[in-house]
């Protein structure tokens, strides 16, 4: 029970100190929040200078000291009011989030969990047949596709297969004919548009996850419980599950919990590349436009996301291997 | 050999297979693999609406208010303007289909039409009008658009004349003042008058007498459908807007022919797009447009030597800029920076002299001849070269220039690659190119030309009024080191003696007047030399004919074809749009 309070204690201790990080640097970037506006609409202020002139009053530095302000943003984060974005003016940022993150849990999630999965069965596999045929593929063939960045097969597979042989939708999260809701109609079209970007993430992804799970087990297979539980006489599945992937999968199982902590940031290359309307691009743009109150709510999002990981992990930990339990 | 390893293990290779047979399943069938291209909201045409896309965008929010930035196609297709000018100079009369002048121009009548509704259905009367064209004084001060609460304020009186009369009482008269009609859209005063903060508010469904009612929205498209009770024959039954996150899913969509009509700037233009399908494809980069020319603040020494400034300009290889640097989308800008888009205005007594200043032949020996003008005029300014060729001012120190630049914008970083080479070759200036990495870094640099950058002009209007007053009127000017963002004065320059001329021009109507002025103005900025007019600012628009036909080209300007967030000069467009046969 200490354990659990002293944990969560450090946890706590780990969001204040990456609240306050949260509200200085997005601070310490050059350029004031109407200048990304500037840029945006510099044609329409060539004709129509005043354009901008309410957006120049509304998003003006405030004048009170910056302590002042950091109190007032910690009580804002308490009471959960993210205020007014700056870059979607005058949308409250809850509203930019509440569009956005939805679309980046599903597409990053989803390839997440599938990459670990996949990747975790594929080394178990592959470790447990070492030598043969599928270590000499699956291994290099897995790590040749990770070296690629993901930007870069997005868009190789979005011209060939998307646009070429049209095999996949060319952009966004859904089509236009279907309306959001638990309809079927709507999955269907939302699973059909995540298919290529989760394929090229998963692609990109699976080396990392194989190599560690198939090193790991190695070295577990070496173990002498192993030679035990076949001299007991049980199946080679179930030696391989139950006793040698058991073990060797925690390691793999932090950073699984580490990366869907992450998964809230989005994944921007590929948003970028397949227009698919998530959090990555949001955060990349609300960061450039010194948004910061989009800003500062979703980095909140991600440390708070991240650490909920990382907690859930540690107290799964304590439950997984029992050696942790002792002091 | 051990139990464990022997190959003859099946449960390994089943679970494999199982996990790659059960993915297939689990995939969405297709009923064929191929895809049309499909517009997105078809029905059995495929594609019912003009779509329109832009590249670069947010996913959108439902942000639809005309002063706060909204989204595309909120002013034009829902909010409309009593009256604007479009580039080609020509005057549309909209929501007001008559504008007379009296009282020796101090008083402008303006007659609505009658039988405009807002899209929600009731009427729109001089009661609208008076209360939008008053937004700084009726819902507050950051809203006005007309100059109602400037000190002094040239506008005595707007009130209602009837309920489709509007009159406006002028304490001078201004014949710029109807330009500022192009910025002030028709709000429904039923709606407003209900907001607590207009300022705050976002217009989710926006109300007005536009052609166009707000049907769907989500953060990757919205569609505006035509409505029954527009003012004007509409030919075409929706628009959509649809999320582009970057050029390369923008340029897929312009390529399988989804989006008919973009703002995108589109390199080699030709071979990328419209070679895939040429009689469908097309574009218009029109040259109707302000001079990008490269400022220095004027009130620094040296850039103060007006014969710097004109040596600089006399050097620069603007041809090679233009079919280097920009393509050969932006044609070289004359000395005066107006020439494209105000042909009919310039003096052709000045034209020889402009040419002097601002030479576009492109080959070795004009440049070697332009080079030995330039340093003639140099020495007779005072400058001297030292043993290495570098340039000295008057003073003894040598000149520096730092252009700055944001390294994505290529096009402008190689035409500022080609300026440093004719500066340093031609005139022994020590040139430094700096690359900014953002707009964030370069825009406070730029708008207070602590270091020289290209910019932009704000020569918007029908006439060349707003060229010469940005640079020379003194009230445009801001103390050096600070932002010129709102008067565009980049130079920190003005010319008193030009301000007579520039009222004068301000109190007549006559065309024959005003060319008089002009052409006053233009020796004055010859011989000034405030800025560098180096190339012309194209205006981008591509589109497409295979779903929809009526658009705007070269040889028929009959509005801009890049439409605008913030500006009306292409509004004509939307009612022009009809079906192809």
């Amino acid at each position: 029970m200490l354990f659990i309070v002293r944990r969560i204690g450090f946890y706590l201790v780990a969001l204040w100190s990456a609240v306050t990080l949260n509200f200085l640097l997005p601070r310490l970037m050059p350029g004031k929040p109407i200048d990304s506006f500037y840029s945006k609409y510099r044609f329409e202020i060539q004709q129509n200078p005043h354009f901008l002139d309410s957006l120049k009053i509304e998003l003006g530095i405030p004048n009170t000291p910056i302590w002042q302000q950091y109190i007032t943003y910690l009580g804002n984060m308490l009471h959960g009011n993210f205020g007014i974005s700056y870059s979607y003016y005058p949308t409250p940022v809850i509203d930019v989030i509440r569009t956005t993150l939805p679309w980046t849990l599903l597409l990053a999630g989803s390839a997440t969990i599938l990459a670990f999965t996949i990747g975790t069965f594929l080394g178990i596999v592959v470790a447990w047949r070492r030598g043969g045929i599928f270590d000499s593929i699956l291994p290099p063939v897995t790590i040749f596709f990770s070296a690629f960045p993901a930007f870069f097969l997005a868009l190789l597979l979005l011209y060939t297969l998307a646009f070429s042989l049209g095999w996949f939708p060319l952009e966004h999260s859904y089509s236009g004919e279907t309306d959001i809701g638990l309809n079927w109609a709507f999955i269907k079209d939302a699973i059909d548009h995540a298919l290529l970007p989760v394929i090229v993430i998963v692609l990109t992804g699976i080396g990392g996850w194989l190599l560690g799970m198939r090193n790991v087990m190695i070295n577990t297979l070496a173990e002498d419980f192993i030679s035990m539980a076949h001299a007991k006489g049980l199946s080679d599945f179930r030696v391989m599950m139950m006793y040698a992937a058991r073990n060797a999968i925690l390691p793999n199982l932090t950073g699984f919990a580490i990366a869907l902590g992450y998964t809230v940031g989005g994944l921007t290359l590929v948003e970028t590349v397949f227009s698919y309307p998530g959090v990555g691009f949001t955060l990349v743009n609300a960061s450039l436009g010194s948004d910061y109150p989009l800003v500062q709510a979703l980095l909140l999002l991600i440390v708070v996301a991240v650490l909920l990981a990382n907690l859930v992990v540690d107290l799964i930990y304590v439950r997984l291997d029992p050696r942790a339990r002792t002091q | 050999m051990m139990r464990w390893l022997r190959p003859s293990f099946k449960a390994s290779y089943v679970l494999l297979i199982a996990a790659v047979v059960g993915s297939i399943a689990l995939m969405p069938s297709h009923t064929t693999l191929a895809r049309t291209a499909v517009g997105h909201g078809t029905n059995a045409s495929g594609h019912a609406c003009v779509t329109a896309i832009g590249s670069g965008d947010n996913p959108f929010t439902q942000v639809f208010n005309p002063y706060a930035a909204p989204n595309d196609f909120s002013w034009g297709g829902v909010y409309e303007p009593l009256t604007f000018y479009v580039p080609s100079g020509k005057r549309y009369m909209w929501l007001a289909s008559k504008m007379t002048f009296a009282n020796g121009g101090k008083t402008i009548n303006l007659t609505l039409r009658q039988n405009v509704t807002f899209n929600d259905g009731k009427p729109f009367t001089s009661a609208d009008a008076v209360y939008s064209l008053e937004a700084g004084k009726t819902i507050n001060p950051a809203f006005d658009r007309i100059g109602l609460l400037s000190k002094p304020s040239n506008i005595k009186s707007v009130k209602a004349d009837g309920a489709y009369g509007v009159q406006i009482n002028l304490v001078q008269a201004d014949s710029t003042f109807i330009n500022n009609f192009n910025n002030v859209m028709m709000l429904p005063k039923h709606i407003w008058t209900k907001q607590t903060d207009p300022t705050k508010w976002t217009d989710p469904n926006p109300v007005g007498t536009g052609p166009f009612k707000l049907t769907r929205f989500n953060n990757q498209e919205y569609i505006l459908t035509t409505r029954k009770g527009y003012w004007q024959p509409m030919h075409i039954s929706c628009l959509e807007r649809l999320y582009e996150s970057g050029n390369d899913s923008a340029m897929l969509s312009m390529l399988n022919a989804s989006a008919d009509w973009t703002h995108n700037f589109v390199q080699d233009v030709q071979h990328v797009y419209v070679s895939r399908d040429p009689a469908h494809f097309h574009y218009w980069y029109s040259t109707i447009s302000g001079p990008i020319g490269l400022m220095m603040d004027d009130t620094k020494y040296p850039y103060s030597i007006k014969a710097l400034r004109e040596a600089i300009s006399m050097v620069i290889d603007r041809q090679h800029v233009y079919s280097v640097g920009e393509y050969g989308y932006e044609p070289p800008a004359g000395a005066l920076g107006i020439e494209h888009q105000y042909p009919k205005w310039i003096d052709p007594k000045l034209v020889k002299q402009d040419k002097a200043l601002a030479p576009t032949n492109g080959t070795a020996a004009a440049m070697a001849k332009n080079v030995t003008a330039a340093k003639a005029l140099l020495t007779k300014a005072g400058f001297t070269w030292n043993g290495s060729g570098a340039l000295i001012d008057p003073k003894g120190n040598a000149v520096n220039l730092e252009p700055h630049v944001i390294s994505g914008w290529t096009d402008w970083v190689a035409s500022l690659k080609i300026i440093t080479q004719n500066l340093q070759q031609g005139l022994g200036i020590n040139v430094n190119l700096v690359l900014d990495p953002d707009w964030g870094t370069w825009w406070p640099i730029a708008n207070t030309q602590s270091q020289t950058t290209l910019l932009w002009t704000y020569s918007g209007g029908p006439t060349p009024y707003e060229a010469f007053n940005e640079f020379f009127n003194p009230a445009n000017v801001t103390a050096s080191g600070t932002d010129e963002e709102t008067p565009g004065d980049w130079a920190h320059f003005a010319d008193p003696s030009a301000l007579p001329l520039l009222n004068q021009w301000a109190h007549t109507y006559s065309k024959k007047t005003q060319l008089a002025l002009a052409y006053k103005l233009e020796a004055k900025q010859l011989s000034d030399f405030p800025y560098i007019p180096v190339m012309v600012g194209a205006v981008w628009f591509t589109y497409s004919t295979k779903y929809y036909t009526g658009w705007p080209d070269q040889k028929h300007p009959y509005a801009n074809g890049e439409w605008g967030a913030g500006t009306s000069d292409w509004i004509p467009i939307l009612s022009h749009l009809q079906p192809a046969k």
